[in-house]
């Protein structure tokens, strides 16, 4: 666990690698594996100045139940990072598929009993 | 095709986002009550058609969900919200009223999801970007429902003179009115949607799309009587009757703008109001 958000004097450390880092805190609220894992990353950028992030982040699907979910507890692991504004958006192209998933979440979902 | 992008709809001449918004409007409420409609079908004939309805109607209400999001849009560029009146709905015409019979549901599972279809797949190369970007996602969800389409409609064709007799009632109920929704050929929407290179074709190059996939299911294999033929010199698929465009509303894809009846408007009433929860 990651100590509680860093104070203005330390905005320099917020970088894309520690928002690539932070995801890989976030599951997906349907699978037993992160974000980054499953794929669903699909580019990140940071403005240190401003505090600001962008994820994109691409859904299994169109009608993905957990949309809200995802982006609620995305910003709120960001927020602890200390980024004041975290935007997301979705992407759709290319269209997420199972061979996104990263070879460590196929063997953390063949622990869980799915295949991939 | 050299033409240039538009990232938003300020981009868009005023002409040109009229009709832009107009198209997203009727795909979004179209899909909606689509997804409606298959979803009043969980007690489908067989458990495996309960499964297929309620996966498909979550698919449409994903895409509705995503028309709706681009609409958001357009009205930070002023163009004004909609009523909240059943008549200012745009949905198809056939989903006014819930469906009589699972016939119904296979009738507009061949011609309005296939239509649907044939329509978003010209915005492939679009040059409006936020809906191009989603195309290819809705295009790859949509494959399953015209599989679940061809093999329902095959089975009803093939279990006796009865059904496939009902079965044509079923489709040609909505033979005309899907086919007119594609489009009135040299309408200012049609122009509009051409010349800004938002979609590929007009209306009546995306009949052509339409009648050359169905034309070979639904005449060939099915052997059902539709007025539809292939031509023997040119190879094409062809309709036998002329469309009549009298009453046809451009920006509704419509000939009434009646809308849903009373007992579906109550179902969707509280969505009318907030209709674009989402953002891009």
């Amino acid at each position: 666990m990651r100590a509680s958000s860093p104070s203005p004097s330390e905005s320099g450390r917020l970088s894309e690698a520690v928002v690539w880092e932070a995801l890989k805190d976030v599951n997906d609220p349907e699978m037993p594996i992160s974000l980054v894992d499953m794929g669903m990353v699909y580019g990140v950028s940071v403005d240190p100045e401003a505090r600001a992030v962008r994820v994109e982040l691409g859904l299994t699907a169109t009608a993905c139940p957990a949309m809200d979910f995802i982006r609620e507890d995305v910003t709120r692991r960001l927020q602890r990072e200390g980024f004041q504004r975290v935007e997301i958006e979705w992407v759709w192209d290319p269209p997420w598929t199972k061979d996104r998933i990263s070879e460590e979440g196929r063997l953390l979902l063949a622990c869980w009993g799915i295949s991939v | 095709m050299s033409q240039r992008e538009f990232q938003n709809p300020t981009e868009l001449d005023e002409r040109t986002r009229q009709a832009v918004y107009d198209l997203f409007l009727v795909l979004a409420d179209t899909k909606h009550l689509l997804g409606l409609r298959y979803g009043e079908w969980l007690g489908a004939p067989a458990i495996e058609a309960s499964i297929a309805s309620v996966a498909m109607a979550q698919d449409e209400f994903g895409h509705a969900r995503l028309f709706y999001g681009l609409l958001g849009d357009f009205h930070q560029a002023g163009v004004p919200e909609r009523e909240e009146k059943p008549e200012e709905y745009r949905n198809f015409e056939g989903l006014d009223r819930a469906w009589e019979s699972w016939l119904d549901f296979i009738a507009a599972n061949v011609l309005v999801d296939g239509a649907l279809s044939v329509q978003i797949e010209a915005l492939r190369g679009s040059s409006y970007v936020p809906v191009r970007r989603m195309v290819a996602k809705i295009v790859q969800e949509e494959r399953f429902h015209q599989q679940h389409a061809r093999g329902w409609l095959l089975r009803v064709a093939r279990e006796g003179a009865k059904p496939k007799a009902e079965l044509e009632k079923a489709l040609k109920r909505i033979w005309e009115p899907v086919l007119l929704w594609l489009g009135r050929p040299g309408s200012e929407h049609e122009r509009a949607l051409v010349s800004a290179g938002i979609q590929d074709t007009d209306g009546e190059g995306l009949r052509t799309r339409l009648i050359e996939r169905l034309g070979p299911l639904l005449v060939e294999e099915a052997g059902l009587d539709l007025p539809l033929s292939n031509d023997a010199i040119t190879g094409q698929w062809v309709l036998g009757t002329a469309l009549s465009w009298e009453g046809f509303d451009d920006a509704f894809r419509r000939r009434s703008r009646t809308g849903p009846d009373p007992e579906t408007f109550r179902q969707i009433e509280s969505f009318l109001g907030h209709a674009y929860p989402v953002g891009s």
